[in-house]
C-alpha cells in the first residue's frame, strides 16, 4: 500500500513536470499600475558602437471600454561618454476592449502613424502592444512592446522589424511602483 | 556656360532620379509562369525541407493589376499525406504616386481581413499580406518576385513572419509559360 501511495506520488509529480502549464491569459487588470526601471537597447550599430541605456516607465491603467497605457522612455546617446545626450520620449494610447478577451485595439491618436493600425493582446503574463505602419514608398514597420509580469514587476522586450530586418531591440526590468 | 549648365543639369537629373528609373514597368511581369520551390520551416528549431509546384498569374486589371497564385504542396514520400492546394488571388488598384498598390478595398486584420499592399523595387514585384489570428498575433506574407533580364524567369522568395519570427521561407524559380 505504501509502495503503490509513493509511486501515484510519482507519477503525480511526473506528470506536473512533463506536461506544459496551461496558462490562462491574465486579466486585463492584473496589469494596472506603475512600473519604472532601465534596460538596454540593442540596434543594427550596436556592432560597431556601444549599445545605449534606456530608462522607462510605463502606466497602465482603466479606460471605460479598456485600457490606457502611457509610457516614457529617457534615452542617453551620443555626446560626451561621460555626459551623454538626453532624449526623452513620452507616448500615450488607449484601447478597447474588442469581442475576445484578451484583444484590444486602439483608438485613432498619437503614436498611430497615419494609416496605421495598433492593437494589443495577453498572452498568458504577457501584454503585447502592436504599432504597425506602412510608408509612403511601402516599406512597412512593426513595433512590439511585449511586457510580462514576473514576481518582482514587469520585463520588456520591445522590437522594431523594418521591411523584414529587426533594426532594433530593448530589453529592460521594471519594478511596480504603485496600483 | 550653358552647354555646361545643361549638361550639368542631365547628369544631376539622371543621378537623383536613378532609384525610380531602374524599376521595371507593371507590364513586365504580365504573364504566366510555372515551376518549383523548396520550403524551410523554422519551427521547433529544425528544417523540414518541402517541395512545392507553383504557378503564378499576373495579369492588367484596370490602372492596376490581379495576381494569382497556386501553390501544390508535395507530400514527404511515404509520408501517406496528399498533395496540399493553397490558391489565392488579389487585385491591385493603380498606385499611389510614390508606387504603392492597394486593393480595392482594403481589409480591417482586427476584424480577420487581409492588410494587402504592393510595389515594384528594380526587378522585383513585392506583395505583403497582414493578417492578426483570433488569438491576436499577427502574421506578416511577403512573397518577392524578381524578374530575370530577358522577363522569362521568375525567383520567388515567400517569408512568413509570425510574432516576430520567421517562421517559413520558400525559395524558387519559375519559367514563363505564357
Amino acid at each position: 500500500m505504501k509502495r503503490a501511495t509513493i509511486a501515484l506520488a510519482a507519477i503525480g509529480c511526473w506528470l506536473a513536470l512533463a506536461l506544459p502549464a496551461i496558462a490562462a491569459d491574465l486579466n486585463i487588470k492584473a496589469f494596472f499600475g506603475k512600473f519604472t526601471g532601465s534596460g538596454v537597447a540593442q540596434s543594427e550599430d550596436s556592432l560597431y558602437f556601444a549599445t545605449t541605456v534606456r530608462d522607462t516607465d510605463v502606466e497602465i491603467g482603466p479606460t471605460p471600454d479598456g485600457f490606457r497605457a502611457a509610457w516614457t522612455t529617457v534615452l542617453r546617446q551620443g555626446g560626451d561618454p561621460s555626459k551623454p545626450n538626453v532624449r526623452r520620449r513620452s507616448t500615450t494610447m488607449d484601447f478597447v476592449q474588442q469581442v475576445q478577451l484578451n484583444q484590444f485595439k486602439a483608438k485613432p491618436g498619437e503614436g498611430i502613424p497615419p494609416g496605421g493600425q495598433a492593437w494589443a493582446r495577453i498572452n498568458g503574463n504577457t501584454l503585447t502592444i502592436y504599432i504597425f505602419s506602412v510608408d509612403e514608398s511601402g516599406m512597412y514597420e512593426i513595433q512590439s512592446y511585449a511586457r510580462t509580469l514576473t514576481g518582482a514587476g514587469m520585463d520588456l522586450v520591445f522590437s522594431r522589424i523594418k521591411d523584414g530586418e529587426e533594426t532594433r531591440t530593448v530589453k529592460a526590468k521594471l519594478t511596480r511602483m504603485a496600483n | 556656360m550653358v552647354r555646361f549648365l545643361a549638361a550639368f543639369t542631365v547628369i544631376f537629373l539622371a543621378w537623383t532620379t536613378g532609384a525610380s528609373a531602374a524599376d521595371i514597368p507593371l507590364k513586365s511581369f504580365f504573364g504566366k509562369f510555372r515551376g518549383s520551390a523548396v520550403a524551410e520551416t523554422d519551427a521547433a528549431k529544425k528544417l523540414d525541407f518541402a517541395m512545392r509546384d507553383l504557378d503564378v498569374t499576373v495579369a492588367p486589371k484596370g490602372d492596376g493589376f490581379e495576381i494569382s497564385w497556386i501553390s501544390n504542396q508535395r507530400p514527404i514520400p511515404g509520408s501517406g499525406d496528399k498533395v496540399k492546394k493553397h490558391q489565392n488571388t488579389v487585385a491591385f488598384m493603380a498606385p499611389n504616386e510614390n508606387g504603392v498598390y492597394r486593393p480595392e478595398q482594403q481589409g480591417d486584420p482586427l476584424a480577420g481581413g487581409n492588410l494587402a499592399w504592393a510595389r515594384i523595387e528594380n526587378r522585383t514585384l513585392f506583395v505583403h499580406v497582414l493578417t492578426v489570428g483570433e488569438r491576436g498575433a499577427y502574421e506578416l506574407q511577403s512573397y518577392a518576385r524578381t524578374l530575370s533580364p530577358d522577363g522569362n524567369d521568375m525567383k520567388l522568395l515567400f517569408t512568413r513572419y509570425r510574432d516576430n519570427e520567421r517562421v517559413r521561407q520558400v525559395s524558387g524559380t519559375l519559367k514563363r509559360y505564357q
